[in-house]
């Protein structure tokens, strides 16, 4: 038993007895952390909560106890240390920028939407197949018990083993290099350490940068046996991307593109994600157009040969609106229900398009 | 197009749909949109589309009318066709004409086809008149300007033919939009010189649904519209969008390299907000450790050492904190849309967010059940006719342009041709001091040091106080920028305008005062200035009733001007208005008898009121002037 009377106030400059310790040290089994009250735990929280970073995989917290969930996915900290990529491979602006903003993508305004011609166009395709083979790798260690932080590790390493920068990586501060987004988040799911459960569906969106050019594609898998609700959900979210697709051509325009997917998840009893769009991506990870997948919006542009986008809609099982943790990057559903995503990166030919990240002949045979 | 099939009275009824679908709200116990039944004359206005707002009650100053969102307006920059424009270079009126037949071309698949069902085919500017009533124009401003027009018409239009062949899956003629039709292509640019308003430097001239309905009536409207001018030029976002933080990170790093540069001898402790900045953009400690705390690991509550939470009066809880109130555990409810800093894109259906519009909003109270007027700006006769297809009987803003080479030839006669090619020179370097203004402004704005360095063509923002569209040229299809020699004139009620004025006397001084103007553009700009001053000064005062003699002194308490030179300068004002009088020639040599069609008349008589209104401002100052001239030559 701890002796109250010989503990001083971990505080800097405070030297105070303390008879109160930090409770996350304690679940982590650390060594107790005391304080004398909680103005000075809270002046030393900067500083202090880095000990809560521990290497056992068995301890876990919630870092944002009093937060409302909405439904019953937590995140599970802490998160694994930050991953590094070799020297030699090339990065994005925003690598080293210290909140990871992009100066390439400050400097656009909406209406100049990139153009690809053919030799860059080629560069994109074999970056997409890049950017494929990694999404299948970690399709393939999918299974109940993996954890999303595992995952990510994968990813990060076959992303680098094709010498490719991982492109989430401190985009904008985004913390990991792929991200995993479980039930009821809509995307930007940050890897941590739960492990996937049997019935869950998890989508993982890959990104990665190579030859100057981001490729960027997802898809939802299923973990175990997945209810028929969720089956259909994933189904209606990979057909309505489809359908966005077959109107691909020149001439054609992007605001046109969301009538088609709310359409078909209506029907469904679906809802869209207005939040978040399909957005150019190329020499930038995100630019014009902008892309959202709902429908009567008013999105600028007109489809031309050599423009290069995404589609990628998420579809709810509740209500469209969503929300966004603590962390500032997972979105959740307002209502808890789950949401499923698919996405791909397309390139507008002379009279259709080309699926830049389209399945590769040894891909894993399609779950749906 | 407008389906000519259709009543006026269904039109309406679709549009006012659409308004709702569109969330433009107007407030419907103060005003109604009714139809005209005829174009109305002897007053003001013409209504060109059969439709006008009425007030059902009296209406009061700075009540909020209606309220316009920016996604319901129709410009270049948002839409369909943005990026082609970018690529291909094209912007200003063209581009707007073109992205509003583009949407009349998809008929009802247009998210602005209930707006654009509502619209005439056209409106009825001079640039449609046929030959024999643009002869009624022969000598007036609007002549030459459509001569002007007729060229840059011509060749817009063959852009637009080199756009529609580059781009065959784009532009598909249907729905009543035909794109090698030259009067398809007339009858759209028509509608778009006299309806479009100039909203924002992202949007500029754009098609706003409700706010054209309006119907102008110089000074003496009821309404103005108010818009957040200040956007960011590359999305249009009002407030907090990513460019903005480019840009403002982009001069962080700028102050704080401009320091260092500064070497040594800068001292820190002279300078305390540069290096302040610098030192902030440098640590990674306090501005991180404040956003940490709303985001990332939140802070739990200590517990005892057997792990027990404690009440909460046993915590010392420091008083002087002022994060103590809230240390994370207040947060039952999270708000239904929280903002994503992470570069998403906001719900549309957030009602809480607020949303970048127009709003008409009462300038001056209007009674029950009489029209509720706009105002096209502070525009004379001629602008008004060539732009918007009408003319005033009456107008305090009446300007009579003077030919810039005429006026430059009068120094020639003047003085000499040395001078008057200098004075050519003069003009070309000070272009953007001489842009023309109203004297009413010239008293009021006196800080033009700006002027010099920004660009003069971004008249579309507006001029001070001037809420209302753009001040472009009024030419169909040319932006401000292709039209940038300044107008000198002659304004209402008869008096050259004060740049006019200015010019005449610094251009008709001695050689020994000229030399110096040419080498000093300090000098030039002071005495300029100066002298404009003294013009407005003088010419208020004529027009208060005050005789030449007291309006000389008055305006030399300003600026002290000699009486031969303002003599001198009032002979060439006569010279240069009897010149303009004669070149407008007779009415009854160009009118003729009256037409017996209906719309050959209306652009007769219009023709004729424009006519008038030029005589009587040119006979009024030469009656002026020749009095100036008269007693200061004594």
């Amino acid at each position: 038993m701890a002796d109250l009377a010989s503990h001083t106030c971990q505080a800097a400059g405070c030297g105070k007895p303390a008879a109160l310790q930090c409770p996350t040290c304690a679940k982590l089994e650390l060594p107790a952390a005391y304080f004398c009250s909680q103005a000075c735990f809270r002046a030393s929280w900067a500083t202090h909560k880095a000990a809560h970073q521990v290497g056992d995989p068995k301890a876990t917290y919630d870092p944002f106890p009093s937060y409302a969930y909405t439904g019953p996915l937590r995140p599970s900290y802490p998160l694994s240390p930050p991953r590094t990529v070799p020297k030699e491979i090339a990065r994005p602006d925003y690598a080293e920028d210290a909140r990871g903003h992009s100066r390439l993508e400050q400097t656009y305004g909406n209406s100049e939407i990139p153009l690809m011609e053919q030799a860059e166009a080629d560069r994109m395709r074999t970056v997409c197949r890049l950017g494929r083979e990694v999404l299948d790798i970690a399709a393939r260690a999918l299974r109940p018990g993996v954890t999303t932080d595992e995952i990510d590790r994968i990813v990060h390493e076959a992303t680098v083993a094709r010498k490719a920068y991982p492109s989430p990586l401190n985009y904008y501060g985004f913390p990991k290099s792929v991200c995993t987004s479980v039930n009821e988040v809509v995307c930007h799911g940050i890897p941590d350490r739960r492990p996937l459960q049997d019935g869950d569906i998890v989508n993982i969106d890959v990104s990665l940068y190579k030859d100057g050019l981001h490729a960027d594609l997802n898809k939802t898998y299923f973990v175990g046996n997945v209810d028929e609700a969720g089956r259909k959900l994933v189904k209606v979210t990979r057909e309505c991307l489809q359908r966005a697709i077959d109107i691909v051509k020149p001439g054609a325009r992007y605001r046109d593109l969301g009538a088609k997917i709310e359409e078909h998840a209506r029907a469904n009893g679906f809802s869209v994600v207005r939040t978040y769009c399909g957005h150019g991506v190329g020499r930038m990870f995100h630019s014009a157009p902008n892309i959202p997948h709902y429908a009567k919006n008013r999105a600028i542009g007109v489809m031309k040969k050599g423009h290069v986008f995404t589609i990628e809609p998420m579809i709810n099982e509740g209500r469209f609106e969503d929300q966004t943790w603590r962390d500032n990057w997972t979105a959740v559903t307002v209502d808890g229900k789950r949401s499923a995503q698919f996405e791909h990166a397309i390139l507008v030919t002379d009279d259709g398009c080309e699926v830049l990240t389209r399945r590769l002949d040894d891909s894993p045979p399609s779950q749906l | 197009m407008a389906e000519s099939k259709r009543s006026n009275a269904d039109r309406l009824a679709i549009l006012l749909d659409w308004f709702e679908e569109n969330k433009i709200t107007f407030n419907q116990e103060a005003i109604e949109v009714v139809e005209q039944k005829s174009s109305k004359r002897g007053s003001n206005i013409i209504s060109s589309d059969g439709f006008g707002i009425v007030a059902r009650r009296d209406l009061e100053d700075e009540e909020p009318l209606v309220v316009i969102p920016k996604t319901a307006i129709i410009s270049a920059a948002t839409s369909a066709l943005a990026n082609i424009f970018h690529d291909e270079e094209l912007g200003g009126s063209l581009a707007l004409c073109i992205a509003v037949m583009y949407e009349m071309s998809l008929g009802e698949l247009s998210p602005w086809y209930g707006y654009l069902q509502s619209l005439p085919a056209n409106a009825d500017i001079p640039l449609l008149w046929n030959e024999q009533a643009r002869q009624w124009l022969c000598g007036t401003d609007v002549a030459r300007w459509i001569e002007r027009d007729e060229q840059n018409l011509k060749d817009d239009f063959t852009s637009l033919q080199d756009l529609v062949s580059e781009y065959p899956h784009v532009f598909i003629s249907q729905n009543g939009v035909d794109w090698a039709s030259h009067l398809c292509f007339l009858n759209v640019a028509s509608l778009v010189s006299s309806r479009a308003f100039s909203v924002d430097i992202h949007r500029g001239n754009s098609m706003v649904p409700f706010a054209d309905i309006f119907n102008h009536k110089t000074a003496g409207e009821n309404v103005h519209i108010e818009i957040e001018n200040t956007v960011c030029p590359l999305c249009g976002e009002a407030f907090g969008c990513e460019h903005m933080d480019g840009l403002e990170e982009m001069d962080a790093e700028d102050t704080a390299e401009m320091h260092t540069e500064e070497g040594q001898d800068h001292l820190h402790s002279d300078c305390e907000s540069c290096c302040h900045d610098s030192e902030m953009s440098q640590s990674d400690g306090d501005e991180e450790e404040e956003e940490d705390q709303d985001i990332g690991e939140e802070m739990p509550l200590l517990v005892d050492v057997d792990g027990n939470p404690i009440a909460e009066d046993d915590m010392e809880i420091d008083r002087d904190d002022p994060m103590s109130e809230s240390d994370g555990g207040d947060d039952e409810f999270e708000d239904v849309d929280s903002d994503d800093e992470s570069g998403s894109e906001d719900a549309d259906e957030d009602e809480d967010k607020w949303i970048d519009s127009l709003d008409m909003v009462v300038f001056k109270p209007c009674r029950a059940n009489s029209e509720v007027f706009n105002t096209y700006g502070e525009h004379g006769s001629a602008y008004l006719l060539h732009r918007y297809g009408f003319c005033d009987t009456q107008n305090p803003f009446e300007a009579v342009s003077l030919d810039v080479d005429e006026f430059i030839k009068a120094f020639g006669v003047a003085k000499s041709d040395k001078r008057a090619s200098d004075i050519a020179d003069l003009v070309t370097l000070h272009r953007p001091l001489l842009a023309a203004r109203h004297r009413a402004k010239d008293s009021e704005d006196e800080d033009d040091d700006k002027d010099e360095d920004e660009e003069s063509d971004n008249d579309d923002v507006g001029d001070d106080g001037d809420n209302d569209e753009g001040s472009d040229d009024g030419s169909v299809n040319s932006d401000s920028e292709t039209d940038d020699m300044p107008e000198f004139s002659i304004d209402a009620p008869g008096h050259p305008s004060t740049n006019l004025a200015a010019i005449l006397v610094l251009g008709l001084s001695d050689e020994s005062v000229f030399a110096q103007l040419v080498q000093s553009s300090t000098l030039f700009r002071h005495y300029f200035r100066a002298m404009c001053r003294f013009w407005t000064v003088f010419q208020n005062r004529l027009d208060d009733g005050a005789s030449v003699a007291a309006a000389l002194r008055d305006a030399n308490k300003e600026t002290t001007v000699k009486k031969t030179s303002v003599a001198l300068a009032a002979r060439v004002v006569v010279a240069l208005s009897e010149r303009r009088l004669s070149a407008l020639g007779e009415d009854s040599a160009v009118l003729g008898a009256k037409p017996t069609d209906s719309q050959q008349l209306l652009r007769w008589e219009s023709a004729k009121q424009l006519r008038s209104n030029e005589r009587k401002t040119l006979q009024q100052c030469i009656k002026t002037y020749k009095k100036v001239v008269n007693k200061l030559s004594a």
